[in-house]
């Protein structure tokens, strides 16, 4: 009984709906003291003083940490650039930023103590959006550049020795300026995105303590303990093996909770305050700690009147906020896919990681490729309606194909993204598009849009694995991969039990104690299925190999004729002839005593040279489409989603439910994006950082269809055929949603996301449709 | 939450001796734990007016019908004295927040707090409805379309508690809806707009009476005095309407915040005005 | 100024000494030891703090331990009876209405307060009623599903599968050798 492709219940699910299930915030430590967080009412100031002395001495402080505790040497910490701060040294650079942390025995007195500190800035001129911080005599955030680079990341990017502009990264090929001449029409379009937050429900919380021989212990809500442990023992000089970090169940993080966030301060106070620390964030502060990257896209199209693209030349610049985090990262991914996943002879691709006075920002679900997707998508359509094509036709005669080489020199493989294309569009009864839907009545009407994306995953990158089999046919994991939600204890147990031939519920799969747990890069970037399930099935298959070879032994058999079933060795094809897997133990060992190991790792080998940004971008690529139908009330400019649709090529899905899971999931939160979502900020100010002000979707604004459908070409590469496939139904909601609207209005585009109400009923009111920022003054 | 003393009276005279200027009455408190946490208040005793049962009924009263200040928005919402009947408070009660906040929620903590986009405020001023007042020397009533002095801010006196909702008796021939414009499902009002309307007796098409609130485009809710006499003794056709959507809009005094523009808001008078009136018409005529 | 005070939780009764300021969701987890309620925006509107108390379903972040003194408190905890899951929470495993199950205690609560209260919704009945328990992982689908297998008694169908699966792993593990071994 394959159990490749079963909807395998939960492993998690017991303790999940039983209130059973532990999270960082639920666990109990001895002498645990609380943590609050004093945090900058400036964007941009210059920290004249700061003095903690009153509120050091109140009672119930057990200690304070400001810059005075810092050592020169490691007082920052970043995993590109060390740009950022513990707490704040010589300047705060965005409002909300943390200048000091009280420590103490209850969360009322460290607040109160907070009121005692006493800090005095100097207002310095903020710099708020990235166009105006890469222009020349713009304020300067970072005077003198970090140059140290982290140990995690070093060498992979294009540094930039100006202003604002931290990283740049561009590709190309053939002759853009060439491609333009030649074609009949040629495009040129602005479109941005806002900064979202992640709105994962359970706010940021760790734990830290120092034990007697200097170790230290940190239990985190985070993504990836395994690089957090290597930049805290870089940051406290130590040696890995004495920083031990733990995930309980993370609720939720969809990027936010990768890289270091609260675990270098309370690793700093806990020191100071001989005892173990915990810092729970508030929900406002959760929206001061990471967001996405704002994005101002300009795309210049040239294209043939048959529909056929010759050349695209985008500018993306990313607004990384006030320290780098992964904005080099981020901007390099959105920067390699910005031309889609078109067959376009001609390109150039340049994009931008930029400063500026708001808060950090970080990886968020898609990892800056809904940025350019929005952008090339929404043009797509509109290119498509002059050339009086359907854009259904006109995405299928450019897209990608298997075997095509991209524009960054990676040969696609398994590409099944015309599949999810046709899936998608059929879902929705797609009729072409220049047919809307009849209008409804009164002031209702309907529209339809498609969209595609591409996306890569971060390569290189590494997870190892390690696992035992005990004398009663059961198997332990170990691995330190999070569940984040994703269900990674499930799809990991499934594939090692195919491969041992065991009952899933036979495996148990830890989760990551870094003192126990081999090193994993991140659960981030949908890698777990590909990486972490590449070097469980490398690990499991050693210890089969080592049953096969018992059993081989025993059952006077060749090796190669034998397979492993039901807890069992047996010849293929004679089932009378087998061994439980006790029996193998008791002939290796002489009793029911022992384990078998396997230790493996999977690296995936690549990377781009940031100088020809061209090299192996990706050990696969993800591939989706979405088609929705949507009914704007020309009114009040409410826009309904009323189908939503999705198909995502998942090579293989190992459990289907929990992919269909990651889908939707996807789609709500891009229809929160598209619809609602953006944090807004009043001079630097953030001015919505709570629910209620930032609108995430809820139950009600569900579409009444909504469909997640799934493609499966098998990668070659990946364990069982598996691809990763957890950001992939995000990237094209937000154009899909768009291309709909602007179909409903008889073609008026809405550049901006999200689409406001009042942005909307100004576009049907003819008034202007394009409230993007100019790219003027690029270089 | 800063610390304060706690007392759960029995009845209205208990609580009313407790309201000292240092003291807050506590009804549902969605809205006054989050000022707490703000530090938005200074008091030091909350007064929980939960467990007085007489402020919790909702009863008949003179032809109309008697909301106690403490009946939660769920009860008001489900009421079969003012379903059917109030169709604009019943839309609206059942509007307000999420089930979770409609079962803390009162009415009269929708009101006594204030806020420019309560819910429940414009259609009790459409409605023609009076807030019940009382302190250790009496009980008064104020119109609930005077109720309101500015965001926060109500005509209730120190020491005065708000007790009651009397809504008269709904006429012949006349109607009432509420319209809100949200962004999510969760969103708090963007605007609202309710509208009462009560025909002629003798030709059906021709409004006798009307009163529109508008909510969120001003400092407090507030009536539209030109909208209303557009539509008194006018035959509503299209035209009158709309006419009397410009009206409401020109009275409305929106400004722009992290919701929503005032340009927006101010058209969103207009167009929510325009469907308020029309559905207090239809039920007015009998014909919804 | 502390207070003692007897909180009925579950059926129990828990002692507990607090402050007036105390609110239920810190009581609950702190003094009465119940973790399952989480806390996710503080202004009851996420709907992870959602408990029932005297059979209506409230925020625990904006309700005062102090008035539920004698009221009847439900919580997760509360659910599942001598081990047995209750049909809500069988559902959510057997239909996946949960990924990294934060808010799914609260989900849950608000789904049972419906049930309690109109054991036939609708799905759009189901959608008001859960629309301020939000969820960021699953795009609440597969929530929306959870909640109507039990209405439309689809749970112990897959129940059914489940105990045919568990019996065959069973009956495997069972046989031959490895109770032999389990001598050794």
């Amino acid at each position: 009984m394959s159990t490749i492709g079963e909807n395998a219940s939960r492993v998690d699910g017991p303790a999940k709906v039983t209130g059973a299930a532990q999270y960082t915030g639920d666990l109990e430590f001895p002498g645990l003291v609380h943590v609050k967080a004093l945090r900058s009412v400036h964007p941009h100031a210059r920290l004249v003083s700061v003095d903690a002395r009153a509120a050091e001495a109140l009672p119930g402080v057990a200690a304070v940490l400001t810059r005075a505790d810092l050592s020169p040497q490691n007082s920052h910490f970043g995993p590109v650039v060390k740009d950022q701060p513990i707490v704040a040294v010589d300047r705060v650079r965005y409002a909300g930023e943390v200048v000091a942390a009280v420590a103490a025995e209850e969360p009322d007195v460290a607040e109160e103590a907070l009121d005692l500190i006493q800090v005095e800035y100097e207002p310095l001129e903020p710099v708020l959006d990235p166009i105006e911080a890469m222009s020349p005599g713009a304020p300067v955030l970072h005077e003198s550049r970090v140059q140290s680079e982290s140990r995690l990341d070093k060498g992979h990017y294009r540094y930039e020795d100006r202003g604002n502009v931290l990283t740049s990264y561009s590709v190309g090929r053939g002759d853009v300026d060439e491609g333009f001449v030649a074609s009949d029409l040629v495009f040129e379009d602005t479109y941005t995105t806002p900064k979202i937050q992640h709105g994962h429900l359970e706010p940021h919380v760790v734990a830290a303590s120092w034990d007697a021989t200097g170790k230290l212990t940190v239990h985190s809500a985070t993504q990836n303990p395994s690089s957090i442990r290597v930049q805290l023992a870089e940051l406290f000089e130590l040696p890995q093996s004495m920083v031990r970090v733990v995930v309980p169940y993370v609720g939720g993080g969809y990027g936010g909770k990768v890289h270091l966030r609260l675990e270098p301060l309370a690793a700093a106070l806990a020191r100071k305050a001989r005892r173990p620390v915990q810092w729970k964030l508030t929900r406002e502060e959760v929206f001061l700690t990471g967001h996405c990257h704002a994005a101002v896209v300009r795309i210049k199209t040239g294209v043939k009147r048959d529909g056929t693209i010759l050349a695209r030349q985008v500018e993306a610049v990313y607004d990384t906020g006030a320290y780098a985090l992964t904005g080099p990262s981020t901007s390099r991914n959105g920067g390699e896919v910005s031309g889609g996943p078109y067959r376009i002879p001609h390109q150039r691709l340049t994009s931008y990681c930029v400063y500026t006075n708001t808060p950090p920002t970080g990886p968020y679900r898609g990892f800056g490729v809904p940025q350019v997707c929005w952008a090339y998508e929404a043009q797509m359509d509109d290119m498509a309606r002059r050339l009086e094509m359907d854009p259904l036709e006109m995405r299928l005669r450019n897209l990608v194909h298997d075997g095509d080489v991209f524009v960054t020199g990676d040969t696609l493989e398994a590409v099944g993204l015309e599949d999810c294309l046709r899936a998608a569009a059929e879902a929705v009864e797609w009729r072409g598009g220049a047919e809307q839907a009849p209008r409804a009545a009164g002031p209702l009407v309907r529209g339809k849009g498609v969209a595609v994306m591409i996306k890569t995953t971060m390569t290189p990158s590494h997870s190892s694995a390690g696992l035992r089999l005990n004398a009663d046919g059961s198997a332990t994991l170990l691995s330190g991969s999070v569940d984040i939600g994703q269900g990674v204890q499930t799809t990991l147990a499934q594939m090692v039990s195919e491969v041992l031939g065991i009952p899933r519920e036979r495996v148990s799969v830890t989760l990551p104690d870094t003192d126990v747990t081999p090193f994993d890069q991140s659960t981030s970037s949908s890698r777990t299925v590909f990486s972490m399930g590449n070097a469980a099935v490398a690990a499991a298959r050693q210890v089969a190999d080592q049953l096969l070879e018992i059993g081989a032994g025993e059952l006077e058999a060749d090796p190669a004729d034998l397979e492993l079933r039901d807890g069992h060795v047996q010849v293929a094809g004679v089932p009378e002839r087998r061994l439980a897997f006790g029996d193998l133990f008791r002939a290796r060992f002489g009793g029911a005593v022992g384990s078998l190991f396997g230790n493996a790792g999977f690296q995936s080998r690549g990377g781009v040279d940031p100088a020809t940004g061209k090299g192996k971008a990706s050990a696969f690529f993800f591939l989706s489409a979405c088609a929705a139908e949507v009914e704007v009330d020309t009114e009040t400019g409410k826009v309904r989603v009323v189908r939503l649709v999705t198909a995502v090529d998942a090579g293989k899905a190992i459990n289907p439910r929990q992919c269909h899971l990651q889908n939707q999931g996807s789609m709500l939160m891009s229809l929160g994006s598209s619809l609602f979502e953006e944090m807004v900020f009043d001079n630097g100010q953030p001015i919505n950082c709570t629910f209620l002000s930032y609108l995430p979707p809820s139950m009600q604004d569900h579409p009444e269809t909504f469909t997640s459908l799934l493609v499966e070409h098998p990668h070659p590469d990946g364990p069982f055929g598996a691809k990763g496939m957890g950001e992939a139904a995000l990237g094209p909601v937000e154009p899909a949603i768009g291309n709909a609207v602007a179909n409903a209005l008889g073609g008026s585009r809405l550049k901006d996301l999200p689409l406001r109400p009042e942005r909307v009923v100004e576009v049907v009111r003819g008034g202007a449709t394009d409230w993007g920022r100019s790219l003027q003054g690029l270089p | 939450m800063r610390p304060f003393h706690y007392r759960a009276p029995r009845s209205l005279d208990e609580a009313l001796a407790l309201l000292t200027p240092q003291a807050v009455p506590l009804a549902g408190g969605t809205d006054l734990f989050l000022k707490m946490e703000r530090r938005q208040t200074q008091a030091d005793t909350v007064v929980d007016l939960k467990r007085i049962p007489e402020l919790g009924r909702i009863e008949a009263a003179d032809g109309g019908v008697r909301i106690g200040a403490l009946a939660l928005m769920d009860s008001l919402g489900a009421s079969s004295l003012i379903a059917g009947q109030y169709e604009a408070l019943t839309r609206s009660a059942r509007v307000v927040g999420s089930i979770q906040t409609r079962n803390r929620a009162t009415l009269g903590g929708n009101l006594a707090n204030a806020s420019p986009a309560a819910d429940t405020a414009t259609p009790l001023m459409a409605l023609g409805a009076s807030a019940e007042a009382a302190d250790a020397t009496g009980t008064r009533q104020v119109p609930v379309d005077q109720l309101f002095l500015g965001p926060g801010r109500t005509a209730l006196r120190d020491g005065e508690l708000l007790t009651a909702v009397l809504v008269p008796a709904l006429p012949a021939r006349a109607g009432s809806a509420f319209q809100r414009c949200v962004r999510t499902a969760m969103d708090i009002a963007l605007v609202n707009c309710a509208a009462f309307v009560r025909l002629d007796g003798d030709d059906p098409d021709t409004v006798a009476e009307a009163r529109i609130a508008l909510g969120a485009v001003g400092p407090t809710p507030l009536r539209t005095a030109s909208a209303e006499n557009c539509l008194t003794g006018a035959r509503l056709d299209e035209r009158v309407v709309e006419e009397a959507g410009e009206c409401a809009a020109s009275d409305a005094q929106p400004i722009d915040d992290v919701r929503a523009g005032a340009d927006y808001r101010r058209e969103m008078v207009r167009v929510l005005t325009r469907r308020a009136i029309w559905k207090a018409f239809r039920r007015a005529r009998g014909e919804a | 100024m502390k207070r003692e005070m007897v909180l009925n939780v579950n059926g129990e009764e828990h002692d507990v000494e607090i402050e007036p300021n105390r609110l239920l969701l810190e009581a609950l987890r702190e003094d009465v030891g119940l973790t399952g309620t989480k806390e996710g925006c503080s202004i009851g509107v996420c709907g992870a703090c959602s408990v029932i108390v005297d059979g209506r379903l409230v925020s625990a972040c904006l309700t005062l331990a102090a008035a539920c003194e004698g009221k009847k408190i439900e919580t997760i905890e509360g659910l599942a009876r001598d081990g047995e899951l209750h049909p809500l929470q069988r559902a959510f495993v057997q239909f996946g209405g949960f990924q990294c199950g934060i808010c799914t205690p609260g989900q849950i609560m608000a789904a049972k307060a419906l049930l309690d209260h109109n054991p036939n919704p609708t799905t759009d009945q189901v959608k008001e009623w859960m629309s301020a328990n939000l969820c960021r992982c699953t795009g609440y689908y597969k929530i929306l599903e959870s909640v109507m297998a039990v209405v439309e008694g689809k749970v112990d169908e897959g129940r059914r599968d489940e105990a045919v699966r568990q019996a065959r792993i069973q009956s495997l593990y069972q046989s031959d050798t490895y109770k032999s071994n389990a001598s050794d």
